[in-house]
């Protein structure tokens, strides 16, 4: 088990317990209760935070060095978000909180030095994420884009060319082909010209030869209606496998870009 | 009525929690942002285009300064990094010049193989003052680092070639009255003992004003060609199983 990368194994003697951290997170669908008829499902869905405890054997020399070890488990946990990464799945990560330490003395003997740590932690999203992000070129074609068991909001780069691309357009659709979504934007893309699409924060950037452009001239002016590209699961079938795609058009000109994702599980 | 003045509250953070690595820089390509996690703003320029190679294997043109995240094969298993080559990437120095921990994570497209070749740079953008270069000796890398008219240099101890991917770890150690350099780490998946420590020299400091460069030493020098996928800085002396992955 490694926090922010590093190990704990240097304080405790042994991990004796990780748990929670193995179970599917499922959504939850909001049901709405009706007079005299059958409930249905309403148009709210959450996920539970999800939680993870951990039990550390603490077997430190002297009291002494049971608070110094206290000390840096304290140091460590309390740094906000921790990226927690377990063994069994090393290419994932599980940003979460720390929201408790337990100690609990062995035989109840304060003189004892030897203790039984439990820490809690909360995952808010209780999502994993790829360590390694996936990148794929994008053209008018369509590009298929393997994602993971939960939905992904991915960040593009839309590029310019000598014959300038005009009002381009993201288009995303299922493995069958059909459109979910589209992001339709208006402007002239030229040689140095770039967008950055954040899928996540909904955000667009425009950059002129490298430089971020602002204002009037910002990004999010181009965009002109539509939804921001999501990859989700139901619109793959993995047991093919086949994916959801992304593809690019334009008015005129021809659209090239790119577009990277993390995983999440 | 009486009244009386409280103590400050024992907790003073306020909004939410963020992510706070413990390195004074740390960059990850993995993250897909130039941008530091430790914050610093990155500065990525390319004049023109520039290929790269997709998770697919697929070519990927990317126009004038848009970062080329080319995926490679790293230990065995996908990963992204930064492709350099006209290239330049350079943050805020933010960090004092003391005892410290350099790491940086990449695949030698040929830097290493070219003598002069800058692959890591901390100071000034002249290439002047004190400074700390990581750069190519036309078989490996080398570490200078530059106080004044004093230089402390140690050589990577392999012969790195064209594409290993390399793990270069860079300790500088101060006293308080001098400093010096080592560097080791691995090439292509086999420790490299840290060298020899270079000269201890006189301890200086950065010159205000410099930053963190990759692929050329200063803003005008030779650029290189390499794929870096983490350059991180720690405080410390830190070996790099304790540098790898942390945070």
């Amino acid at each position: 088990m490694r926090l922010n990368g590093r190990t704990i194994t240097d304080l405790v003697y042994q991990i004796l317990v990780l748990d929670g951290h193995v179970a599917p997170s499922l959504p939850r669908t909001a049901v709405v209760s009706l007079a005299q008829a059958g409930g249905t499902f309403g148009s709210v869905v959450t996920v539970d935070p999800r939680r993870i405890t951990v039990g550390l054997d603490v077997r430190p020399t002297s009291l002494a060095d049971r608070q110094a070890i206290m000390d840096s488990l304290k140091r460590r946990l309390h740094r906000g978000v921790l990226e927690l990464v377990t063994d069994d799945l090393p290419g994932r990560v599980l940003p979460v909180v720390c929201d408790g330490v337990g100690v609990e003395l062995y035989t109840g003997a304060y003189a004892n030095p030897v203790v039984y740590v439990q820490v809690t932690f909360t995952a808010p999203d209780p999502s994993r994420v790829d360590v390694e992000p996936l990148v794929y070129g994008l053209t008018t074609a369509r590009t298929a884009c393997p994602i993971g068991t939960d939905s992904v909001a991915p960040r593009l780069w839309l590029y310019g060319a000598s014959t300038p691309v005009v009002n381009p357009v993201v288009i995303v659709r299922d493995h069958t082909g059909t459109e979910v979504m589209r992001l339709t934007l208006t402007g002239s893309l030229g040689a140095n010209d770039a967008l950055a699409i954040d899928g996540a924060t909904q955000q667009i950037d425009r950059f002129a030869s490298g430089v971020l452009q602002t204002g009037t001239n910002s990004g999010l002016g181009w965009l002109t209606s539509g939804r921001f590209p999501l990859l989700d699961p139901t619109d793959a079938n993995p047991d093919a496998p086949a994916w959801g795609t992304i593809e690019l058009a334009a008015t005129s000109g021809t659209p090239t870009g790119l577009v990277a994702y993390h995983r999440r599980w | 009525m009486s009244s009386a003045i409280l103590p400050p509250s024992a907790v003073r953070r306020l909004g939410v929690p963020t992510l706070r690595p413990t390195a004074v820089h740390q960059w990850q390509a993995s993250r897909l942002s130039p941008t530091a996690l430790t914050g610093q703003a990155a500065t990525l320029a390319r004049a023109g285009t520039g290929t790269f190679t997709d998770s697919g294997g697929g070519t990927v043109t990317a126009v004038h300064s848009m970062p080329r995240w080319e995926s490679r094969t790293w230990f065995g298993a996908p990963a992204v990094g930064l492709r350099l080559g006209t290239d330049d990437l350079s943050w805020p120095l933010d960090w004092p010049l003391g005892t410290l921990t350099l790491l940086l994570e990449g695949v030698n497209m040929g830097t290493a193989n070219t003598s002069g070749q800058g692959l890591v740079y901390a100071g000034l953008d002249a290439g002047t003052g004190n400074r700390l270069v990581v750069r190519g000796t036309g078989t490996t890398f080398a570490v200078d680092l530059v106080i004044g008219a004093n230089t402390s240099t140690a050589t990577f101890g392999a012969a790195v070639a064209n594409p290993d991917p390399v793990q270069l770890v860079v300790q500088v150690e101060d006293t308080g009255t001098t400093q010096r350099v080592r560097i080791g780490g691995t090439d292509a998946g086999t420790p490299v003992a840290f060298s020899a420590w270079g000269t201890a020299i006189a301890r200086g400091t950065f010159p205000s004003g410099s930053r963190l460069r990759l692929n050329r030493v200063g803003s005008a020098g030779a650029q290189g060609n390499a794929w870096v996928r983490r350059c991180a800085v720690y405080a410390g002396l830190l070996t790099l199983d304790e540098s790898v992955d942390r945070l």
